[in-house]
């Protein structure tokens, strides 16, 4: 049953289980329940079926600290179906590693392990409609019809390896799943729903060691407001709304529902991405990288090859995980030179000492130009230059993704400004440190010693990345909003439990990115669907 | 190493940069001939080096300090020098300083050039090159 809150004539609902936010975590967790009749569901969303500009407006933020595109209100979508209505569906699990706790990083290691998750990466492959769950083995997509394409680079299996990301359709939750959870009678999704503050039970102390909630509080845009009520509530609504939510509920703890510790909203991280600023020039002419450089359609699936790092060699150099993607480079790329080279002259308020000749080489790549802008802006690596795939290809940019290492100052506090429903819009400081530029510099150190060994070419890298040194001017946030409420083993070091239970009240979860402790260089879909699988598992105990 | 793509790349530093090398070249050029150019068997050197070193290796040691040109200019001559000693044939040398240079990747024994990583082994055969080429041995 999907309605909406204007038109709800009641002053209370009650459900067993209150889901906040309609995206790919939130429907995860309606549809484990819908149809099962022991539950009732509700679901409340924000937005609409569509984007409304208004509504989208409660997103606006302040972004502090490190100043990456894009804004708060673009990075995220609300709406029914959440961000996954503007996702890339870039699909790959967190490594067995990234679970575990690190020497180095004392803030680091998950209270869970992979194979914890395992089951449930499996209904998150098909939730997310991949081909099969198969990301380890490229011998197993060898041998399949076809296969012989999937060719890798034979890089040192103690530094690099090719890690294969599968690409969901991709799946946009809302139009996949509305049409479901809108046919089972024991689930309500609510849309134009929004959710102001989360309420303690009656008899409630804020002192209470472990506290219970009685319902929520909502407001739909015409201004009605009422009540939400049930036995477990699962707060979905991303990795800084998450957060947000939290902290705006204040009658349950002064500084904020699970908020004992001051723990939440911190540790706020994000996948910092460096698109363009490596660039191999290959040695010879033909060399093969379509695996990498184009998504291959094999037995139903879509893949293609990444260049990682191994555990041990983060480990070794002190730096998170990385990712890096191989972009076909097409005709010459003086343009994208001298274009990197007079943005870097105008920044620092000066022209280029030979603005002129980098003016003629702009000119001449305007076409390149236009393409890598267009895939930057768009997000997408489909320019209309890499459609001629069987053009020669004389190198290749390296675009950079990397894990941040977990930092409490980066964090999601509450501003002083307030959206129109009157609450206080989020102050967001994405704080990168010397361990991230490390990671940054030392994983395209690492990939071009890595392409000179195997004889592939030789690799230029365009930034210097020393102590304190100004990131990149073209890196962008990844829109991987995590950590903000970590999972941990005690309520002083994280906000939630194994179960993904807020350490502090018994019946308040999370569920989403904003539980990662640390998040591994994959892209976080695949593993926040397997989550809210894992939790509609537990509710579904709990709750019996 | 494609050093002829990167000569491309760096030719805008290298014409830069000729101009400051000019100013030394006659006193360099002396030095050479009395340190140990006497004594190593330059033009056969021009055989194993790649095809366009001599550019790259002028643009680099503009941008290098003088006495770490000294170094890498003469530690690989000493070497080749040797493999000559023994008879090694010209195809033999290029093999060991392909196995050389993968292995200066492999152990991390690289350069940034203008944010070129090369290996130290092509970057001393690069300087070399150019040496050679002053002296008109290229």
């Amino acid at each position: 049953l999907i309605l909406s809150a204007n038109d709800v004539d009641r002053s209370a609902l009650a459900a067993d289980i209150v889901i906040i936010g309609g995206g790919a975590a939130g429907i995860t967790l309606a549809r484990h329940f819908a149809g099962r009749h022991s539950k009732q569901v509700i679901l409340l969303e924000s937005g609409g079926v569509s984007l409304d500009a208004s509504v989208q407006e409660l997103y606006s933020g302040t972004l502090a600290g490190v100043r990456a595109d894009p804004p708060l209100d673009a990075s995220r979508l609300r709406l029914w179906g959440g961000t996954t209505n503007h996702w890339m569906g870039w699909c790959r699990p967190l490594e067995a590693s990234d679970f575990e706790r690190r020497r180095d990083w004392p803030e680091s290691g998950w209270p869970i392990s992979r194979r914890d998750v395992e089951p449930y990466y499996r209904q998150a492959a098909d939730i997310c409609q991949l081909g099969t769950v198969e990301f380890e083995s490229a011998e197993f997509w060898r041998n399949k019809p076809g296969g012989r394409k999937v060719s890798l680079l034979p890089l040192d299996p103690n530094r690099l390896q090719t890690a294969i990301f599968q690409v969901s359709p991709p799946v946009r939750f809302g139009t996949a799943y509305g049409r479901e959870l809108g046919r089972a009678d024991n689930v309500r999704v609510v849309l134009h729903c929004n959710v102001m503050e989360l309420l303690p039970a009656e008899g409630h102390h804020p002192d209470q060691a472990i506290k219970r909630l009685k319902s929520v509080r909502v407001q739909s845009p015409a201004g009605k407001s009422f009540t939400v009520s049930a036995r477990a509530f699962v707060v979905a609504a991303g990795g800084i709304e998450s957060a947000r939510l939290l902290l705006l509920s204040d009658r349950v703890h002064p500084n904020g529902a699970g908020n004992e510790h001051d723990l939440v909203g911190r540790y706020f991280m994000d996948h910092p991405w460096l698109n363009a600023n490596c660039y191999v020039r290959f040695s010879q002419p033909h060399i093969d990288l379509s695996f990498y450089f184009d998504q291959m359609k094999l037995a139903g699936a879509r893949l293609f090859g990444t260049v990682v790092p191994t555990a041990a060699l983060c480990e070794k150099e002190g730096i998170g995980k990385f990712r890096l993607w191989l972009n076909r480079a097409t005709g010459s790329d003086a343009g994208v030179n001298s274009a990197h080279e007079v943005a870097h002259s105008l920044k620092q308020g000066k022209l280029p000492t030979n603005f002129l000749a980098h003016l003629g080489s702009m000119i001449s790549d305007i076409d390149v130009l236009a393409d890598a802008a267009y895939k930057t802006v768009f997000r997408t690596n489909k320019g209309w230059l890499s459609a001629d795939k069987s053009a020669p290809s004389s190198g290749a940019w390296v675009d950079l993704n990397f894990e941040q290492r977990p930092n409490p100052s980066s964090r999601v506090q509450l501003g002083n400004d307030r959206d129109r429903l009157g609450q206080r819009r989020v102050l967001v400081t994405w704080a990168l440190s010397d361990t991230d530029r490390r990671t940054a510099m030392r994983a395209l150190e690492i990939a071009a010693q890595e392409f000179g060994r195997i004889g592939l070419g030789r690799a230029r890298i365009d930034f210097d990345l020393a102590h304190d040194a100004s990131w990149p001017s073209n890196m962008i946030s990844s829109c991987h909003h995590s950590g903000t409420t970590r999972m941990s083993d005690t309520p002083t070091s994280g906000v939630v439990n194994a179960d993904s239970r807020v350490h502090s009240v018994d019946n308040l979860y999370v569920a989403g990115s904003a539980v990662f402790p640390t998040t591994g260089y994959a892209n976080p879909t695949l593993t926040i669907v397997a989550l809210a699988a894992r939790l509609a598992d537990h509710l579904d105990r709990v709750l019996s | 190493m494609n050093n002829g793509e990167i000569h491309l790349s760096l030719r805008r530093r290298a014409l830069l940069a000729w101009g400051v090398t000019a100013l030394f070249a006659n006193v360099i050029a002396v030095w050479h001939r009395s340190a140990s150019m006497g004594d190593i068997h330059a033009s056969r050197w021009s055989s194993v080096l790649p095809r366009g070193a001599a550019e790259v290796g002028t643009a680099i040691k503009s941008l290098l300090g003088r006495p770490y040109q000294e170094a890498f200019g003469y530690q690989v001559a000493r070497e080749l020098d040797d493999d000559y000693q023994r008879g090694a044939s010209t195809a033999e040398i290029r093999r060991r300083l392909a196995i050389r240079v993968s292995r200066d990747f492999a152990e991390g024994r690289t350069v940034s050039i203008e944010g070129w990583q090369l290996s130290q082994t092509e970057v001393q055969l690069s300087m070399l090159a150019a040496n050679l080429a002053r002296l008109g041995h290229a």
